[in-house]
């Protein structure tokens, strides 16, 4: 018995050593708040694992665009003009079935060896054997200043894509499984090399050798966060330079904490529509989706939410800001709310409204059920406006929040009356933004909308040479218009912020030299972002 | 004569202490066949449930992963095809053959590929969080059984007396905090106001895990807070359990007659009171301490700490069948190793299931 007591005082006491000793170590506090050092919160979740493989769709951001570089892009914040990257021009031929890159000839390898038009056709051969291009390439060859791709149709559409394709080395690659590789080591062409990677960070180191030029921010450094508080949190400590997280109260918990530092720029790169499930009555009926369209205030939902960063949409699904020589005058503007001619348009479909409630002729009450996602506060909030402002007009709206897992379900399986939460994005080209939204060929189309005219209007732009891209994309807003296959409500924006405290020269609406949507973590919009960063003066 | 009466004596002594031992030997041996019979069975149905439970989610993993996707970026049409082809076929093959092939990967030690870090083995994904699970809520929830049984077995030797009435109702004003709320407020006043403590994370970021000084001293810095609120908020159910089952045997006939015979206080109490008090609670403790290795999914996520329960948390998001197979695995075989070890330990504990034994 003695013994055990004895026993159980050991335990104590070796419990007692254990906390002093953690005591003591407390006070030594590490000292790491270097000003040179950019720190992004790239990653919501709380851990990662190494993967620096640009063809993973688990690829750490950075791994393309720091350490690989893609060929070019389209400044889709501005006015898509074309970006540089590893390609300095392309030209069309053969009718938009073969492309010409030149190539930036002082382009090279981190480890000192030129990167050659040989290591591009290797990419492109690669990519399409495993099956990672979704494009018609038939063939790839060296040719003059770089390399010409050939289509088997015409390929205008997908320049962006093109564009995006990063480039591998040959010698590093060629006996790889892009499915499967980690990637521990990277060697790539960009301005940063590989530093540390912890379970929660990844750190990139600037090249001195870079071929293109000096690396100003010396170290960035992409961070995990788990919660939105907490970033808010660590945002108004300055812990953090760049965000794109939508922490709630943005105005109120960020920009007005330091407003000289603090600054925000919503980046909208893709649209929100309303779906409706087309398999189901009566949705089917277009007059109910006018009315539905003709019964919203669209600024009004736009700002549910950290009003300021969405922003409502006409009824082609572009903004006017973006697209505007697109668009027909009369459709530039967001629909304004009618309620007099939501009603005109569900009576031609049978509804009238009786005690304030909108019935068909037996009497049953027009009501839809709007999924999303629960999990997303300010996807909840928007959703919750619209059913507000349908319930207004007497139809029975209502908002079942569901987890992300039962949502994907029942969008899967089209187990819906409606939708709120998918977003499209527009690109510097509109095909893939009206492909993946109205296309039944499409996985994100859910809506069921099955049309011989869509196809072949998609069709139509999908082969249009940039001259006739216009018109193409015109005879596609005619249908959004007419048929009302979605119901565009809002733009999505991002929340861009970033901190002046340690580093200036950031992208703004004044200045929108580069796309910081959250691709800007990555890709020809981040190198061109970092790269045209400086180190602010010491005086914060 | 005396030598003809003393000398069968000795072997007939020893005989009779070797009968008894091997007594002894056949009730634990029985129990403990018994014991090893019953766990292997809840193995097995742990490792069923564990591959059923996940697959009943509604959903797929691709079109999990694409919503991740979408709402940190923009997803181009490429990228969809290339989830769709790489995750499409994780539920598509037959139940039964998912089943078989599950079995005999367990048996190999092997789990796969995790979905939410493809193409990262499981198992390296597992070990990545293990370490710091398992060090940051071993070490809190032996702080915390400790030290809340030693103090409800203070409080509940004098029920009434002013160390009960001051410690119990407040440790039940503690355990009626939110979890959740604790962690928040902690945070929000020892590192983001007062700034003792970093904010977030499982230790410097710039260090890289390893047994330097460094990286150890900056780790304990931050897992103080971490630790102080699961201590602060599991404390108290220890100490109210405790402090009860003492109030009720403080009456016992034998604990009265411990008194009586004149022993000391402390003896009364440790001894007689509290080594019967403390049964209940060990049994519970061993639970505890098998879930210790499925991680604090709330704390990891305020604290944005590296550990299991977040990654089950991004199992769980991502629809990430092998992962969570996984991480359930680990969870149901540590809390059986736990309790049969318990239940060892009771048997020479509590000479009451000995008996009940044979």
């Amino acid at each position: 018995m003695s013994a055990r007591t004895r026993t159980v005082a050991s335990v104590v006491s070796a419990v007692a050593v254990l906390s002093a000793g953690t005591a003591a170590c407390t006070s030594g506090e590490e000292a790491s708040s270097t000003s040179s050092v950019l720190t992004v919160a790239a990653y919501s979740q709380p851990t990662l694992q190494a993967n620096f493989n640009p063809f993973s769709p688990n690829a750490l951001r950075g791994t393309v665009g720091l350490v690989y570089e893609q060929l070019f892009d389209f400044n889709t914040a501005d006015k898509n003009q074309f970006m540089p990257g590893l390609a300095t021009k392309y030209t069309w031929g053969a009718g938009g079935r073969s492309l010409h890159l030149s190539l930036d000839s002082r382009a090279k390898w981190s480890d000192g060896t030129r990167l050659t038009a040989d290591d591009v056709v290797f990419t492109f051969t690669f990519m399409k054997a495993h099956k990672l291009l979704a494009l018609p390439l038939t063939t790839v060859v060296a040719d003059g200043d770089g390399v010409t791709l050939s289509f088997s149709s015409p390929a205008y559409s997908q320049i962006q894509q093109l564009g995006r394709v990063a480039v591998v080395p040959r010698k590093q690659w060629a006996n790889q499984n892009p499915d499967t590789y980690i990637n521990r080591n990277p060697m790539g062409s960009g301005p940063y090399s590989l530093g540390r990677v912890t379970g929660q960070q990844v750190s990139f180191q600037a090249r001195k050798d870079y071929w293109r030029q000096s690396v100003p921010v010396k170290q960035i450094n992409y961070v995990t966060t788990s919660s939105t508080n907490l970033l808010a949190q660590q945002m108004v400590r300055h812990e953090v330079d760049l965000a794109y997280a939508g922490i709630p109260n943005l105005k109120s918990q960020y920009l007005d904490k330091d407003p000289a530092h603090n600054h925000l720029w919503p980046i909208r790169a893709s649209m929100k529509p309303l779906l409706l499930n087309l398999r189901r009555a009566p949705f089917d009926n277009v007059h109910v989706r006018k009315g539905i369209a003709l019964a919203l205030d669209r600024a009004k939902v736009a700002n549910a939410y950290n009003p300021g960063v969405y922003q409502a949409v006409g009824p082609t699904g572009l903004t006017a800001q973006s697209w505007g020589s697109l668009i027909p005058d009369a459709d530039k503007e967001p629909l304004t709310q009618n309620r007099t001619a939501a009603l005109q348009e569900l009576a031609q479909a049978g509804y009238t409204l009786k005690g304030g409630r909108l019935v068909d002729a037996k009497g049953k009450q027009l009501s839809l059920e709007i999924l999303t996602v629960s999990t997303f506060a300010d996807g909840m909030a928007y959703a919750q406006e619209v059913a507000d402002q349908l319930s207004q007009s007497g139809i029975k709206a209502t908002v079942p929040g569901e987890a992300p897992s039962a949502y994907v379900a029942d969008e899967g399986k089209h187990n819906f009356d409606a939708v709120f939460g998918d977003a499209y994005v527009y690109g510097s080209n509109l095909y893939n933004f009206y492909w993946s939204m109205l296309s039944p060929d499409s996985p994100q189309s859910v809506i069921g909308w099955k049309d011989a005219g869509t196809t072949a209007a998609l069709d139509a732009l999908a082969k249009a040479d940039p001259s006739g891209q216009a018109q193409a994309t015109q005879a596609l807003e005619k249908i959004m218009t007419d048929q009302v296959p979605t119901i565009p409500v809002v733009v999505k924006g991002t929340p861009y912020m970033y901190s002046t405290t340690r580093f200036t020269g950031w992208p703004s609406e004044k200045n929108p030299y580069t796309t910081p949507d959250p691709g800007a973590v990555s890709g020809v919009y981040a190198e061109k972002l970092f790269l045209s960063l400086r180190p602010a003066n010491s005086k914060g | 004569m005396g030598g003809v009466t003393l000398s069968p004596a000795v072997p007939e002594a020893a005989a009779r202490s070797r009968t008894s031992r091997s007594a002894v030997r056949q009730i634990w041996g029985s129990v403990l066949l018994k014991r090893i019979v019953f766990y292997l069975v809840a193995a097995w149905a742990a490792a069923t449930l564990n591959f059923l439970l996940p697959r009943m989610m509604p959903g797929d993993p691709a079109s999990a992963i694409l919503l991740k996707m979408s709402e940190l970026g923009p997803v181009t049409p490429d990228r969809v095809q290339l989830v769709h082809r790489l995750f499409g076929g994780a539920a598509s093959e037959p139940l039964w053959r998912q089943y078989f092939s599950y079995l005999g990967g367990l048996l190999h030690g092997d789990f796969g590929l995790s979905l939410a870090f493809y193409p990262t083995p499981v198992s390296t994904v597992v070990r990545s969080g293990f370490l710091w699970s398992v060090l940051l809520l071993g070490v809190s929830t032996v702080i915390a059984f400790v030290v809340g049984t030693a103090l409800g077995a203070l409080a509940g030797r004098r029920p009434g007396g002013w160390l009960d009435s001051v410690i119990s109702p407040l440790s039940i004003f503690v355990h009626a905090l939110p979890y959740f709320w604790a962690a928040l407020i902690l945070v929000y006043v020892f590192a983001f106001r007062l700034d003792w403590f970093p904010l977030s994370g499982g230790a410097g970021p710039d260090l890289a895990p390893g047994f330097d000084p460094a990286f150890i001293s900056s780790a304990i810095t931050h897992a103080m807070l971490p630790a102080a609120t699961i201590v602060l908020t599991s404390i108290s159910g220890w100490l109210i359990h405790m402090r009860n089952m003492m109030a009720s045997v403080v009456n016992e006939d034998y604990v009265l007659l411990a008194r009586a015979k004149g022993l000391s206080e402390t003896r009364v109490t440790t001894a007689y009171a509290a080594r019967n008090a403390v049964l209940p609670s060990i049994s519970s403790f061993a639970v505890s301490i098998g879930l210790v290795v499925g991680g604090s999914l709330l704390t990891e996520m305020v604290f944005n700490y590296p550990g299991l329960g977040s990654l089950l948390n991004q199992a769980i998001l991502n629809l990430d069948y092998p992962l969570m197979q996984a991480l359930f695995l680990v969870i149901s075989m540590t809390v059986l190793v736990a309790n049969f070890v318990m239940d060892c330990l009771y048997v020479l504990l509590d000479p009451r299931t000995r008996e009940a034994a044979s």
